[in-house]
């Protein structure tokens, strides 16, 4: 087991350096370079100090020089500082981390734990009502832009109803707040996010899940099962259920780019103060460091969220490891 | 063969619902100035913020401006990104899905890196990022959906592929001496012409979605042109007063997307070669 997460983990090591060239050649894409960025607000600015901008940044030095200065600096988490307010880029980005993961792992959650029964039931009540019921639910969770189920789901709730706040991580009192009062706060802060990036998860794992059973209940070895006068029941969540959960759980961690990257949405709709929507304000204020920062951490957070679910595939599934 | 396809796509009744619909939509699209009652962005600041009305079937906007004929001249952006960007995503996607599946080997390898390293990225962030430095309008938008949405494609592509490949007439063509460009376009294309048909329908309903989130987002198509997504930021500041502002654009969309996703699915039920055998 052990040999096999090493092996993974050194799989992730072309990956990143994959990833790390694409920002930088992003970078590079940006019409005048970063100096340019830093200086073009002010026409004042001398050819001098635009040459001594440009060697601090060091690009008057080869391409391939370049990168490797960026990158050198990059490993040890130096992204810069941010060009609004010249805090430290990582700083900025880590001190977001916690509403995302808090956001996302939520999601996560409840994405598995509606959509796998769901999923299962539908299949194993193939062409029911509720089967029928679900494909049309998964046609229109594919179909509805999350934005505006955002924003209708604040009218509801938010606006007509009054039952939840719309906006923000906590209320304006919070620090009054008991212990109690303080979770309560925040659960009711939560709902709605995690709803709206937890709905196009959902139907794609449901879908997905039925499928996944569906097949299963094919498998020789169910029939086995089933001709041995196994109850029913058992053949379905111990035989059949197990199976199933394989493919799903990779699943699982493919879903987190999408997750990470609806963020930078549903967090600036419901001013959620996390990575994503720094990430958004950094782009309309053109703060290249604080963007090129969310973009590599949302991918590390990307590759390792695939990296647990390959360890969690292969300790499900004794065949992986020994390939 | 065409015939048989056709005959069971017409059996589907929810693809059929979908392929009209499109239909539709594209007739909408074109003859968007005979069928919109007001010029989109004539504004009539007297008349501003209406509810829906027998003059303004979906109400005003902010600046007074007709909603109905906003949401019309809409689709006209949404189909037009929706099928640029899809026709880069697949031209990409399908010629290196084929190179991969076809050469194997370092050549396969290099492309498969490369796809992995573009799944590792949230989409939606990389396309955010690119449209940060260059500016947004509806050409950098369709560009930047249509060059990150190949990795998907390319990676069935060559799955395809590879098994195709090892089909009898791929080798009598190679063992006649076909030139290897030859075998690829004319000979394994067309055999893995289904999968990339449904990707390509089921992907404009995407983009659609992707355009539409960036426009409200402010990072895509910019007004006065209106966009499903852009009528929906403006409708946003005015959610507790102009309710309708906010529903239909994205009812708009909803549909659309729907129909592209129902079309797709029917295609793909009709297509399966594993179907094709019974």
């Amino acid at each position: 087991m052990l040999e096999y997460i090493a092996r993974r983990l050194l799989f992730m090591i072309p990956l990143l350096l994959g990833i790390t060239i694409i920002t930088f050649v992003i970078i590079h894409l940006s019409p005048g370079g970063p100096a340019d960025m830093l200086i073009g607000l002010s026409p004042k600015v001398s050819a001098e100090a635009k040459a001594r901008l440009h060697s601090l940044y060091g690009l008057d030095k080869p391409l391939h020089v370049q990168y490797w200065l960026w990158l050198s600096r990059l490993v040890r988490f130096d992204f810069g500082r941010s060009f609004k307010d010249g805090r430290l880029v990582i700083i900025k980005v880590l001190e977001r981390l916690p509403a995302t993961l808090l956001l996302n792992v939520f999601s996560l959650l409840l994405i598995f734990f509606i959509a796998l029964p769901i999923g299962i039931i539908s299949a194993v009540r193939q062409d029911s009502f509720l089967d029928k019921g679900m494909t049309i639910f998964v046609f229109l969770g594919f179909s509805v832009p999350a934005f505006w189920l955002a924003l209708l789901l604040m009218l509801l709730f938010g606006v007509v109803l009054g039952w939840l706040p719309i906006s923000g991580m906590h209320s304006v009192n919070f620090p009054y707040f008991s212990l109690w009062g303080k979770l309560w706060d925040l659960i009711k802060h939560l709902i709605l996010p995690v709803f709206v990036s937890a709905f196009g998860g959902l139907a794609y794992l449901s879908r997905y899940s039925r499928t996944s059973m569906l097949e299963v209940l094919r498998q020789d070895y169910i029939r086995t099962a089933r001709a041995k006068g196994v109850p029913e029941n058992k053949v379905i969540y111990k035989h059949a259920l197990r199976n199933a959960l394989i493919p799903i759980i990779t699943l699982l961690g493919l879903s987190l780019p999408a997750l990470i990257g609806g963020g930078f949405i549903f967090e600036t709709i419901f001013a959620w103060p996390g990575m994503g929507r720094l990430g958004y304000q950094a782009i309309m204020s053109r703060d290249y460091p604080v963007i090129m920062g969310v973009g590599v951490i949302a991918a590390l957070l990307t590759l390792l969220g695939n990296l647990i679910a390959d360890i969690t595939y292969a300790f499900v599934d004794p065949r992986i490891r020994h390939r | 063969m065409w015939k048989i396809f056709w005959r069971r796509f017409r059996r589907n009744k929810l693809a059929m619902l979908g392929a009209l619909i499109i239909f539709s939509l594209a007739v909408v699209a074109v003859f968007a100035p005979l069928i919109a009652p007001f010029s989109p962005n004539q504004q009539d600041i007297l008349h501003r913020l209406e509810p829906p009305s027998h003059k303004h079937p979906l109400g005003t906007d902010d600046l007074g401006r007709d909603l109905f004929s906003r949401v019309i001249y809409g689709t006209r952006v949404s189909l037009l990104v929706g099928f640029v960007a899809i026709g880069i995503a697949i031209i990409i996607g399908s010629f290196l899905g084929l190179l991969s599946g076809y050469f194997g080997g370092w050549l396969d390898a290099v492309i498969m890196r490369f796809v992995d390293i573009m799944l590792c990225f949230p989409t939606f962030f990389l396309i955010l990022m690119v449209i940060a430095f260059l500016e947004p309008n509806i050409w950098t938008v369709m560009a930047v959906i249509g060059l990150t949405g190949w990795p998907g494609l390319t990676r069935l592509v060559r799955g395809e592929c590879l098994s195709v490949r090892e089909r009898e007439f791929v080798q009598a063509a190679k063992v006649l001496g076909l030139s290897n460009i030859r075998v690829m376009f004319v000979h394994l294309l067309p055999n893995v012409m289904a999968p990339i048909l449904v990707t390509a329908t089921l992907g404009i309903g995407g983009a659609i979605l992707t355009e539409s989130a960036l426009s409200f987002l402010g990072l895509g198509v910019q007004p006065p042109t209106p966009s499903w997504g852009n009528i929906l930021t403006a409708g946003k500041d005015y959610i507790t007063i102009a309710w309708w502002l906010s529903l239909y654009p994205g009812l708009a969309i909803l549909i659309t997307v729907l129909a592209y996703n129902l079309l797709g699915e029917g295609l793909r039920d009709v297509l399966d070669p594993r179907m094709m055998a019974e």
